[in-house]
């Protein structure tokens, strides 16, 4: 039992406690706080403490149900929040775990009097402190009182403020909206009209309609500070870390190096003791993140911001440094102090230290531009990246081009594809364009030429930096006048240091990687692993956690123990989320209790994967074939499981095959069966099942050739990718001819699949395999309907549109392609319903997204099931039989979430290329409430009254203007552009018709900015055809946060929702163990 | 070039050449701070030690102007992982090879300072050599196993000023406090200087008698270099000024003035080299991160009666502070300045370097009011 001091000096019991997650995966708010929250609740249930979860996002390990006592997956609303609260009555919430949604919602809870009303105290950083570091005006008066200087700054309310303010301090200003997410709606202005355009758009996006007006210190050093206190006023700094590029680009969007590299010790005493004192005088208790500009050229800085919670930096600061913030945090917001506190690394000395590294890490930021094509790639003060990678070496060097490779953004090393054939105009232009190529771009302009010291100037990236990447050009033209045969062992050596793969020492020496490889096992010139601990050797270690480098000495020992490599998912992106971390961990975690040995390989420091207790030993290094195999060559394992890191790990399959590496699970062959598109066809027309007709294409021709037989629409993709990426439905000849041409650029390596569109129902499922027993704890139906891709898709489990006779006709198609294909462990399956028949869409031979939702509502243990299957158990013997489980007495809904306000000029419509970024659940008894609650899980501000505003394509006029009528039966207004209200009129509907965008003043737009919409219906003409209108009102929906569908089923499902309900009032929370004895029992 | 780290035990770790070349034998001992490699090099604590760098990028700043007490290192070779060629700071004068070269400093790269400092925590720390060049090991180990029997060295002759001087003349209004100056004065000076004493500095071998003609209100004893063992005249001076005036040791001061006290010292397996080293102000019962750089400590349990331990490490719980309870005599064994720095909050008063001033500036009030100037009647056991 923990006793803390209270409000009146006496020490009271701490039994129950809740904590907020942090919902579902947007830009700005990653997978960093799963790994942060289940931390807290292990250390939070260490104390003998009951544990009460609230998050919406059920991708999670945190909301699994062995993590917390009591599991809310419910809307982290304050509503949903209070209600919980009332029931559990707990003694304390704790804040500061789930990112800003649960600092938001805890924020609200506590002002709102909901708190005090249940007598619950807020554990850790107390509100106070939380609105010194929030609130600007709070936070620039408390850095004042203690003399930390920071910039000049204004918090205005209204545009006229924001330009008197310019107007005395002159340009560039930083624009910061307060209380957002990753720095939504900020930006650098230049000049009063760039002022007037962020400044108008932050005041939009803050929560509380302010903006923050700052002098820019852009181009001076960003350092980062990770600093604990606990309530004895203990403190101390966990990691430096400093920003290879300079203030103005969001540190989420920065390549990061921990610890700091160009500080002297002075400068970083200095800013170590400005960190300290920032954090006392805030009066914190927990982890906090300081960010600082410092003059290149002086002592001279400027405090930044202060995040008063655990945060993207602190889980990057973690994996860094090896100490658990959030572990620690939590102990402290429970009462504990520091010394208190066991060092969980070395098992023997206090977690009251600062941490010690003697090795260098690399982050480098994952962003979707390779998705999103038309977005805007400049990196500024608006995060973009949906996720990073972390890398680990004793040199510089080896640590960036690790991370480099960890991205698997198909570079061999610092040279982007084609850019050899860049103009050296071109080049020397982009020198001083901050996008997500920058780093390539440096490494092209040294080899054009360009200095240095130009590279410095136009840059401000610091010249240590810039050095160094020159020296890895510098090597690489060195090698590329070697060859293989003669090249010294020392030469090799010190590329491999300096983390040339063998891929690009292939390509300088003009060979194949393998010959590399077998030179340098004969030359004995492979890697050792080293362990982060923490304490630089100082003390004897217990965490398994390595990371490779070109050393002396190996320190992973071999325990002697069977032993099985689980492939993790690398870094987060569209497409390939949090899910797949969920997946591996579950593995890992099945091994261990299976008596086998697990270990981790694994990239990404946000996870709970690449937490250093989560496996028996983790390897943070890159998921590349070399990588593996190194590692692979080491441990020597029983095998690879490749089936829960998503495509990443499925990719590695037959390559590390080839190499005589044994795969566990389905077999290599089966992989290719289901995902070679002519071998899926010959294989399901073999058992009889129909699938969608189409074909892979290997070249134009062929292409064309198909479509002929086909007819058009059809839905084209390049095979072997997740998340449908460069996925399109095209309508016409001239659309394809494009598509193969240009948008994937088919060849006989990178075949093209085509396939007939059917815009019928889409059903999934997933299940687990031993060769003869198939489970299928359940059939999921898509919302949407075909087209829109499954990860964008709202997925209702059970059914609740489908006849028995196709589940039947569902199920016996599973079971029969499970079999078939002889899986051994997870298969996911789409079908669509169209016509009346099934058809398979795709087969995929691994995890997929939608696993931990149906694992969660369920409670079958997919993912534990396969991994027993994958090492030989049979599924019969524990228990289970063929076919579908029954279905459950609740209805699970799983929401997609978006991030498109994160980056401009995205359309926004849904298509079959993956959009969103993350997903949410709605659980209930009924439907309607389970959809409701996902509805506003996922931030979809359903609007109780107002104007809709509907601009529909002519394929959709008949369905959306019975959707209208519906309404306009609840008493909604309507709008819309010419074409939609002639249709709504002529059906007898009441509607305000608007110019269209190209017909003048005032229009559709002006509508929108005067925020006179409550809610938009927009469906796309069709395909990609840039279609101005449309495009411009989406964008402005997602600028000006008005809801905006582009799928009338979607809609359709709204429509039902605001039938039944119109607040929300009588939605009631309710634990997911509350939800699964139902079933179970 | 080609270099060897060779270890008394016979292990050999083969790098590359950097700064001078030579051979060149010392005790090797690990430093695990990230940036304040030239503090480190040009710390006397360091003296003629051969300082390996667990962190493996070092050289990042080059020399930077100003830093470190000494103009030129202490240390007797650099072992490091990697020395950058191209530095990048704003105040670098000079690259940190070429600083090397031109104090007569080898230095070697490439080397795995993981493994050896793996290597040294398991066997503990042991004297070394490093070689430039195609010697053949053998002699070199053969030397270094003579070497190894060699009683305690007092290195403190060596880094200790010739003479004494005024550093800082002031207006005395709080006291007058005599330096002794066992190499490593660090910013006990500067900060002394800021706050209205006269401080003078005395070499390390001043008699008492000579030391007490200053008419020091306080004497500080500073860190250095070295088995405190094998300054026995600086502990004979000590003894007799413990309850005369106000005493204040740091780093080795601490270990003098508890041998002074009739206390054991003793070696340190490992040592504490570093920034990072928790240590617990038992009084306060709270923690602060200190700076760190000595090989030796107090032996628990030899402290006569009459004097508490007031600061413990939190890793090893070795002894890192302790006074005296009649008379005004106080030690710590990290270096109180970095201490000071965190010293943010009114907790932070009760610290014995701030008591010692205190004292020394009641003395210089008591003897302005015409008292005998002595503190305590003390006679140690």
């Amino acid at each position: 039992m923990i006793y803390r001091e209270n409000n009146q000096g006496g020490k009271q019991a701490l039994r129950k406690v809740v904590v907020i997650g942090s919902g579902p995966i947007i830009i700005g708010q990653a997978a960093e706080f799963d790994y942060a929250g289940t931390q807290a609740c292990k250390a939070l249930r260490e104390e003998g403490l009951e544990v009460v979860l609230i998050n919406s996002n059920p991708a999670t390990i945190m909301t699994d149900i062995e993590m917390a006592d009591r599991i809310y997956i419910e809307p982290l609303t304050r509503e949903m929040a209070a209600k919980i609260i009332e029931k559990e009555r707990p003694d304390g919430l704790l804040p500061t775990l789930g990112g800003q949604t649960g600092l938001n919602l805890a924020f609200d809870l506590a002002k709102s009097g909901v708190l005090e009303r249940f007598g619950v105290r807020l554990l850790g950083t107390p509100l106070s402190a939380i609105e010194k570091a929030e609130d600007r005006e709070k936070f620039k008066q408390t850095m004042q009182e203690i003399g930390e200087p920071v910039p000049e700054s204004a918090i205005v309310s209204d545009l006229a403020a924001a330009e008197e303010f310019a107007a005395t301090i002159g340009y560039p200003i930083i624009v910061r909206p307060a209380y957002t997410l990753g720095g939504s709606g900020g930006g650098i202005a230049e000049n009063p009209s760039e002022l007037r355009e962020i400044a108008g758009r932050g005041l939009k996006y803050s929560l509380i309609k302010q903006v923050l007006l700052e002098r820019s210190v852009a181009g001076w050093k960003e350092i980062e500070f990770e600093v604990m206190r606990d309530a004895a006023d203990n403190c101390i700094t966990i990691c430096s870390m400093e920003n290879f590029d300079p203030i103005g680009i969001h540190t989420g969007d920065s390549i990061v190096v921990a610890p700091s590299q160009t500080l002297a010790d002075k400068e970083y005493q200095m800013l170590r003791s400005s960190a300290l004192r920032i954090i006392r005088a805030l009066g914190i208790e927990g982890g906090c993140n300081i960010q600082f500009a410092l003059d290149p050229n002086s002592l001279n800085y400027y405090v930044i911001e202060v995040n008063p919670r655990v945060s993207r930096s602190s889980a990057l600061a973690s994996k860094a440094t090896g100490y658990p913030i959030a572990r620690v945090a939590a102990k402290i917001a429970a009462g504990l102090t520091l010394p208190e506190i066991g060092n969980a690394v070395t098992g023997k000395t206090s977690a009251c230290f600062e941490p010690v590294v003697d090795y260098c890490v690399v982050k480098i930021p994952r962003w979707p531009f390779d998705k999103f094509r038309n977005a805007n790639r400049l990196l500024g003060t608006q995060m973009k990246a949906t996720g990073e990678v972390m890398a680990i070496d004793r040199t510089f060097e080896g640590a960036l081009q690790k991370a480099v490779r960890s991205l698997e953004i198909g570079l061999t090393g610092l040279t982007l594809k084609g850019i050899d054939q860049w103009s050296d105009e071109e080049v020397a232009r982009r020198v001083g364009v901050a996008d997500d190529q920058r780093l390539f771009v440096l490494a092209e302009a040294l080899r054009r030429g360009i200095t240095v010291d130009e590279i410095c100037r136009r840059t401000r990236i610091d010249r240590w930096f810039v050095a160094k990447i020159a020296g890895i050009v510098h090597l690489e033209e060195q090698l590329r006048r070697e060859n293989i045969r003669e090249i010294d062992d020392e030469l090799l050596r010190q590329a491999k240091a300096l983390g040339l793969s063998d891929e690009r020492l292939a390509e300088l020496l003009s060979c194949r990687p393998a010959e590399i490889y077998e030179k340098r096992k004969k030359a004995a010139i492979t890697p050792v692993y080293k362990m982060v601990d923490t304490c630089a050797a100082e003390f004897e270690a217990q965490t398994p956690y390595y990371y490779s480098t070109y050393g002396t000495e190996d320190e992973a020992p071999d325990t002697g123990r069977r032993r099985v490599v689980v492939l993790g998912a690398g870094p987060i992106r569209i497409g390939q989320g949090i899910e797949f971390d969920y997946c591996s961990v579950h593995s890992v975690w099945a091994l261990r209790r299976a008596g086998v040995q697990s270990i981790i390989i694994n990239n990404n420091p946000e996870t709970v994967s690449t937490d250093f207790d989560t496996s028996d030993r983790l390897y943070f290094e890159p998921l590349t074939l070399e990588d593996v195999l190194h590692i692979v060559a080491k441990e020597q394992p029983e095998g690879v499981v490749v089936q829960f890191g998503g495509q990443t790990a499925i990719n590695l399959a037959a390559p590390l095959a080839k190499h005589g590496v044994k795969i566990l699970g389905t077999s290599i062959d089966a992989i290719d069966m289901a995902e070679d598109r002519k071998r899926t066809e010959i294989f399901l027309n073999g058992l009889g099942i129909p699938q969608t007709e189409g074909g892979a294409a290997t070249s134009l021709e062929e292409g064309m050739g198909i479509a002929l037989k086909l007819g058009f629409p059809l839905v084209v993709r390049p095979s072997y990718v997740l998340g449908g990426r460069a996925m399109e439905i095209v309508y016409n000849e001239v659309e394809l001819l494009e598509y193969l041409k240009f948008a994937v650029a088919v060849t006989p390596e990178h075949p093209v699949l085509i396939d007939r569109y059917l815009p019928g129902k889409e059903v999934e499922v997933d299940a687990v395999c031993d060769g003869e027993t198939v489970i299928i704890p359940g059939i999921m139906e898509h919302i949407e309907r075909a087209g829109v891709h499954s990860g964008d898709s709202y997925a209702v489990f059970p059914p609740q549109g489908l006849s028995a006779e196709h589940k039947n006709v569902i199920v016996d198609h599973t079971v029969r392609i499970a079999r078939g294909l002889g899986v051994r462990g997870l298969v996911n399956i789409q079908y669509v319903v169209y016509n009346g028949r099934v058809y398979v869409l795709e087969v995929n031979p691994r995890a997929s997204r939608t696993v931990p939702f149906l694992s969660k509502v369920t409670g079958v243990p997919m993912v534990a099931l396969a991994t027993q299957a994958m090492l030989g158990a049979r599924l019969a013997d524990l228990g289970y039989t063929t076919g579908l489980l029954p279905e459950p007495p609740y209805v699970s809904v799983k929401a997609p979430v978006f991030s498109f306000e994160k980056l401009g000029a995205v359309d926004v419509f849904l298509g079959p290329e993956m959009k969103s970024t993350g997903e949410v659940l709605g659980i209930d008894r009924e439907y309607s409430h389970a959809l409701f609650k996902a509805i506003v899980a996922a931030g979809f501000q359903i609007p109780k009254e107002g104007v809709i505003l509907a601009t529909l394509a002519d394929k959709d006029k008949a369905e959306g203007v019975e959707l209208m009528a519906g309404f306009h039966a609840l008493g909604y207004k309507l709008m819309a552009t010419s074409g939609t209200a002639a249709a709504l009129a002529a059906a007898g509907l009441p509607v305000t018709e608007v110019k269209k965008v190209t017909e003048g003043h005032p229009n559709v737009l002006t509508f929108i900015k005067e925020n006179r919409v409550s809610m938009i219906i927009n469906t796309p003409t069709r395909g990609k055809v840039p279609e101005r209108n449309g495009f411009q009102i989406r964008r402005a929906a997602v600028e000006f946060r008005i809801p905006c569908l582009t799928s009338l089923d979607t809609a359709k499902a709204v429509l039902s929702v605001l039938q039944s309900h119109r607040s929300g009032s009588d939605l009631e929370p309710k634990t997911l163990n509350d939800y699964l004895i139902t079933y179970v029992s | 070039m080609h270099a060897m780290m060779l270890l008394a035990d016979g292990t050999v770790f083969h790098g590359e050449a950097i700064g001078a070349a030579g051979e060149v034998y010392g005790e090797v001992v690990c430093h695990t701070s990230m940036t304040a490699y030239p503090e480190v090099l040009t710390d006397a604590a360091c003296k003629d030690d051969i300082v390996v760098f667990t962190y493996p990028l070092i050289g990042n700043i080059g020399v930077p102007a100003e830093d470190g007490e000494y103009s030129r290192p202490q240390v007797k070779g650099v072992v490091a992982g990697e020395i950058c060629t191209k530095p990048s700071n704003w105040r670098t004068v000079d690259r940190l090879e070429d600083y090397l070269l031109t104090h007569g400093v080898p230095a070697v790269t490439g080397i795995d300072t993981r493994a050896l400092s793996r290597h040294l925590r398991r066997n503990g720390t042991m004297r070394g050599a490093i070689v430039c060049g195609d010697t053949p090991p053998e002699a070199v180990l053969a030397r270094l196993r003579e070497e190894a029997d060699d009683p305690a060295r007092d290195l403190i002759a060596s880094v200790t000023p010739a003479a004494p001087y005024v550093y800082h003349k002031g207006s005395g209004r709080r006291g007058h406090v005599v330096v002794v100056d066992c190499g490593a004065t660090r910013r006990v000076l500067s900060v002394l200087s800021a706050g209205d004493y006269r401080v003078t500095v005395v070499p390390a071998y001043t008699a008492a008698e000579e030391l007490l003609a200053f008419s020091p209100d306080g004497v500080i004893i500073t860190d250095g270099p070295g088995d405190p063992k094998a300054a026995a005249p600086l502990v004979e001076t000590t003894r007799r000024l413990l309850g005369q005036r106000p005493l204040f040791g740091f780093g080795l001061g601490q270990l003098i003035i508890a041998l002074a006290l009739g206390a054991d010292t003793y070696k340190l397996k490992y040592g504490h080299r570093g920034a990072n080293h928790p240590v617990e102000d038992l009084a306060a019962g709270r923690v602060f991160i200190t700076s760190q750089n000595h090989g030796f400590a107090v032996k628990e349990g030899t402290l006569p009666a009459g004097i508490t331990v007031s600061h413990v490490n939190l890793n090893d719980g070795t002894i890192e502070g302790f006074f005296h309870e009649q008379c005004p005599v106080f030690a710590v064994q990290f270096f109180p300045e970095a201490a000071m720095d965190q010293g943010a909050g009114p907790a932070w008063r009760g610290d014995l370097f701030n008591r010692f001033l205190a004292a020394t500036g009641e003395r210089k009030q008591k003897r302005e009011l015409g008292g005998s100037g002595i503190v305590a009647t003390f006679l140690p056991s």
